[in-house]
């Protein structure tokens, strides 16, 4: 049996449940907005989990569920907590229940769509862009500093920078403009990361174990983050990769221990792929609605494969 | 500077080791804390010729990430939050996560040898939850004691505890076992296949450094009831001093 977590509404879940009933694959829904009416019985032991979670009212053997699909939002902002006191026994017990699943999607045996400790890497960009390159793809030429004279050096350098969070808080890139250059003492603050801007198009590349959908993203103006451009002018289409870039990116996602990655790539007018990072819960269904590519078709058969 | 001693600001185990490691000849060699990077300048790099970090410390002090050959890292939380501490906690935990996100990158950086190399979860590295301790202990052929969520916390009608109260007790004092770069310390004499299931155990966890608590329940073997990533290495003594110092490069007489 499959367990698919999350908010049933969500466009990611609800796209994969659909998928999973054309396949007829079975499936459990874990719906966190009725959490209330969910519980986990959860021992670990050298030899792994052993328990139940009931949903809904029916109890399911851990042991049975040998697929999941995660796509949790932070159980704390629920609505169906509004108002609850922080202290509050209601409250206490979903985070209770959440912590719990998180602890056994991490041991589990069977295939987790992904496992907590393999989203890590995207919590610091640099980092991930480390290991990316250790994976043999261009990753953009990146300075993250408190020191104003190492920014000045680096636009010397690079000419167009742009600059955003160095973790996954508050995500948002941006040019650095003049106005912003003016007030660079700001930086002493807290380290920030800049990067040199990569004149090109985008490409996002989603993989499902073996399987590659790639995304071209054309924006207005060579938008710095086309996720926040105006979305009347970007343009999706879906793309072939060559052969070897393709291979990249599954040994890439691969080896950060991803089932399913959304890889952010910037082909530059060179033609070469520099990747600007690798997210370990994409939003696939923006790039399927706007480009037909049966992303949710693939992942819902990845999960059916690995349930048997 | 050749090798860097790394740990939170009250840490006589590192201060222990840095003096030890220097007296073995690797030298020359820091011990930087927390305290040490509050004010610090950095400078990260990443891109086609690989990763290098320059950090400038208060006093005239620099760590070249290109030059460091090796580093004995016990830091647990990233630095620069005292100095934050006024700040709304909205803007707290962005300025925690920004310095979290760039000390996990730095350590990465490091030319030589990290022990512990550090990993998302946490800088010192080999930090797991204790339900994934008992899991990787099975894996390594060792016995833990089970990790239960509170049964009565996760089902309808329950009180409310928090999960995974009263069956291990991780962070609690000296270690029962310590296991230093393929070199197993012990309490009590073990055998040679309870030695290597720690090798094991260490190599699972991606915790070439790591401590360990045993209890026995009911008479029964010693079993793994609790581990840490930062263990007290005075107990190793001097044999412990030398399987880091080669382990992190140095030439031990």
């Amino acid at each position: 049996v499959i367990l698919l977590c999350g908010i049933p509404s969500e466009p990611p879940l609800a796209l994969v449940r659909e998928r999973l009933d054309v396949l007829a694959a079975p499936y459990v829904l874990f719906n966190q907005r009725r959490f209330d009416a969910a519980a986990l019985d959860l021992e670990v032991g050298a030899s792994g989990p052993t328990g139940q979670v009931v949903l809904e009212g029916h109890a399911y053997p851990l042991g049975s569920l040998r697929a999941v699909y995660v796509r949790f939002m932070d159980d704390r902002l629920l609505p169906e907590l509004d108002g609850e006191p922080e202290d509050s026994p209601r409250r206490a017990r979903c985070r209770a229940l959440h912590d719990g699943l998180m602890r056994w999607l991490e041991v589990m045996p069977g295939r987790v769509v992904n496992r907590l400790g393999h989203m890590g890497s995207n919590g610091s960009k640099p980092y991930q862009a480390q290991l990316i390159a250790g994976f043999g793809l261009r990753v953009p030429e990146t300075l993250v500093t408190n020191d104003p004279a190492a920014v000045l050096a680096f636009r010397r350098r690079h000419g167009r920078v742009i600059y955003k969070s160095v973790s996954g808080v508050r995500s948002i890139v941006r040019e650095l403009s003049d106005e912003e250059f003016a007030r660079l003492e700001a930086v002493r603050r807290c380290p920030v990361q800049f990067q040199a801007f990569v004149p090109g198009y985008d490409v996002r590349v989603h993989t499902i174990g073996d399987e590659v959908f790639a995304t071209r993203i054309t924006s207005p103006d060579e938008a710095t983050d086309y996720r926040y451009a105006d979305h009347d002018g970007v343009m999706l289409e879906p793309i072939t990769l060559p052969h070897e870039l393709a291979g990249a990116c599954v040994r890439l996602a691969r080896g950060l221990g991803l089932e399913f990655a959304g890889i952010d790539l910037r082909v530059g007018v060179d033609g070469a792929a520099c990747c600007l990072e690798v997210n370990p819960s994409p939003a696939y269904s923006y790039y399927e609605a706007n480009t037909g590519q049966p992303i949710s078709a693939a992942l819902a058969g990845h999960l059916a494969e690995a349930s048997g | 500077m050749a090798w860097v001693v790394l740990s939170e600001a009250h840490d006589p185990a590192a201060a222990w080791a840095a003096a030890g490691l220097r007296a073995l000849g690797l030298e020359p060699l820091e011990h930087v804390t927390c305290a040490d990077l509050e004010e610090a300048i950095w400078e990260h790099h990443v891109g086609v010729d690989g990763a290098r970090t320059v950090v400038q410390l208060p006093g005239g002090r620099r760590l070249d990430s290109a030059v460091t050959r090796g580093a004995l890292n016990r830091l647990l939380c990233a630095p620069g939050l005292v100095s934050r501490a006024g700040l709304p906690e909205a803007d707290r935990l962005y300025a925690l996560h920004e310095r979290h996100a760039l000390a996990l990158s730095w350590l990465h950086s490091v030319a030589g040898r990290v022990l512990n190399p550090p990993d998302p979860r946490s800088l010192c590295g080999g930090w797991h939850h204790p339900a994934e301790w008992a899991v990787l202990a099975g894996r390594a052929g060792l016995g833990a004691l089970p990790w239960r969520l509170a049964a009565h916390a996760a089902l309808p009608g329950g009180e409310g505890s928090l999960a995974g109260d009263g069956t291990w007790s991780a962070w609690r004092g000296s270690e029962d076992v310590i296991v230093a770069a393929g070199r197993v310390f012990s309490r009590e004499p073990l055998d040679p296949v309870t030695v290597d299931g720690y090798r094991r155990l260490a190599a699972l966890a991606g915790a070439p450094v790591m401590g360990v608590w045993l209890t026995a329940v009911n008479g029964g073997p010693p079993m793994l009831a609790g581990a840490t990533p930062v263990p007290d290495l005075r107990a190793g003594g001097v044999a412990l001093l030398e399987a880091l110092a080669e382990a992190l490069g140095g030439e031990v007489p």
